[in-house]
């Protein structure tokens, strides 16, 4: 079954991101993934997106400078903060900045897919 | 326990719990990948079951995948351990190259965050110390800190260590420097870290236009000489 979304995958572990990309896709998601900053401003110059989900600490550039350009380029899009269990007050602080929620890792992939129904919802309301 | 005593202690246990939440950030994102890695054999496994044929390349390359991030995980492990058993005996005889070199990997993320680049070069010679490993990686530590603090963007953090007559040198190099109030604010910490270990120790700062180095001298009481 393919659902008509369109998410952004925003972490620089690799082998992370691919695997959830790859769970995306089986579930009809069309996903795209960036392994930084820099890759996810390019791929939303190139597509237009419903969701990003980005990792909160990266290097080069961070999760919320990430979400804060994002959010220039495409100022509908959704962001879902995904975070260490550590770093709650970065994301409370990403909430206040303009994110619609946020995740600690390890994510339930059926909690994360929710919650980017939720975002996309919010979004079409 | 003295004033002096108790805000040395809670400096170590900052510098532990830095250290501690590092490792245990790692830990998590080499569990998540793996975790990732895993629904992702199930749901292949659940395509099977509805008829779908293997993909056993797919499943191979996934099961690969899962593997290196186990090792990933007993590195970091391995790494973490050993910085732990650093703090078991206030004096011992140990090879300072060694628990250096696995501090720089404890704190490489520290540096990828600050867009850094954080080396250690092998010394020309080999030695082994008396004292407190914790002490002087506490001290080390500070002295990444303070120099992650000075160098400019995409810099570098170069960590050096030389045998010399007199002791032993233990040197960041830091390059370019961005902001010099890092090395000044720091000043009192490190000196005072220093002045805690065995020996008279001391630090040393060098600056240049767009260089510092920061150096801790040992002296030649620490170096520890097997009687024949």
């Amino acid at each position: 079954m393919t659902e008509n979304l369109s998410v952004l995958l925003v972490d620089d572990e690799e082998e992370l991101v691919s695997a959830l990309r790859e769970r995306m896709e089986l579930r009809g998601i069309d996903a795209v993934l960036a392994l930084n900053g820099q890759q996810a401003l390019h791929e939303a110059e190139m597509k237009k997106f419903d969701v990003a989900v980005i990792d909160v600490m990266m290097p080069e550039m961070s999760g919320m400078e990430v979400m804060e350009q994002l959010l220039k380029v495409q100022p509908g899009i959704k962001v879902i903060l995904l975070t260490g269990r550590g770093d709650e007050n970065d994301s409370a602080a990403g909430l206040r900045m303009g994110a619609f929620d946020y995740i600690i890792k390890p994510v339930n992939i059926n909690v994360l897919l929710d919650l980017i129904r939720r975002a996309v919802k919010k979004n079409n309301d | 326990m003295t004033e002096e005593g108790n805000s040395e202690w809670r400096g170590d246990i900052a510098f532990f719990g830095k250290i501690a939440a590092g490792f245990s950030h790692e830990i998590n994102n080499v569990i998540s990948g793996v975790s990732e890695l895993s629904g992702l054999l199930t749901d292949l496994c659940a395509l099977a079951e509805r008829g779908s044929p293997p993909d056993l390349a797919r499943l191979k390359k996934n099961c690969e995948t899962i593997s290196a991030q186990a090792q990933r995980g007993v590195t970091i492990i391995r790494q973490f351990n050993r910085f732990a058993h650093s703090a078991d005996e206030p004096s011992v005889v140990y090879d300072p190259f060694v628990h250096i070199q696995n501090l720089v990997e404890l704190c490489r993320r520290f540096a990828d965050m600050k867009r850094v680049k954080l080396g250690l070069s092998s010394p020309e010679e080999r030695c082994n110390i008396k004292g407190s490993p914790f002490q002087l990686l506490h001290l080390v530590f500070s002295v990444i800190n303070t120099a992650l603090c000075t160098v400019e963007e995409n810099g570098a953090v170069t960590l050096s260590m030389t045998k010399k007559e007199g002791g032993l040198n233990i040197t960041a190099n830091i390059s370019p420097v961005s902001a010099e109030e890092g090395l000044i604010s720091n000043k009192n910490l490190l000196d005072d870290l220093a002045s805690g270990l065995e020996g008279r120790s001391f630090i040393d700062y060098c600056k240049t236009d767009m260089t510092a180095s920061v150096t801790i001298s040992l002296p030649d009481s620490i170096l520890y000489i097997p009687e024949v």
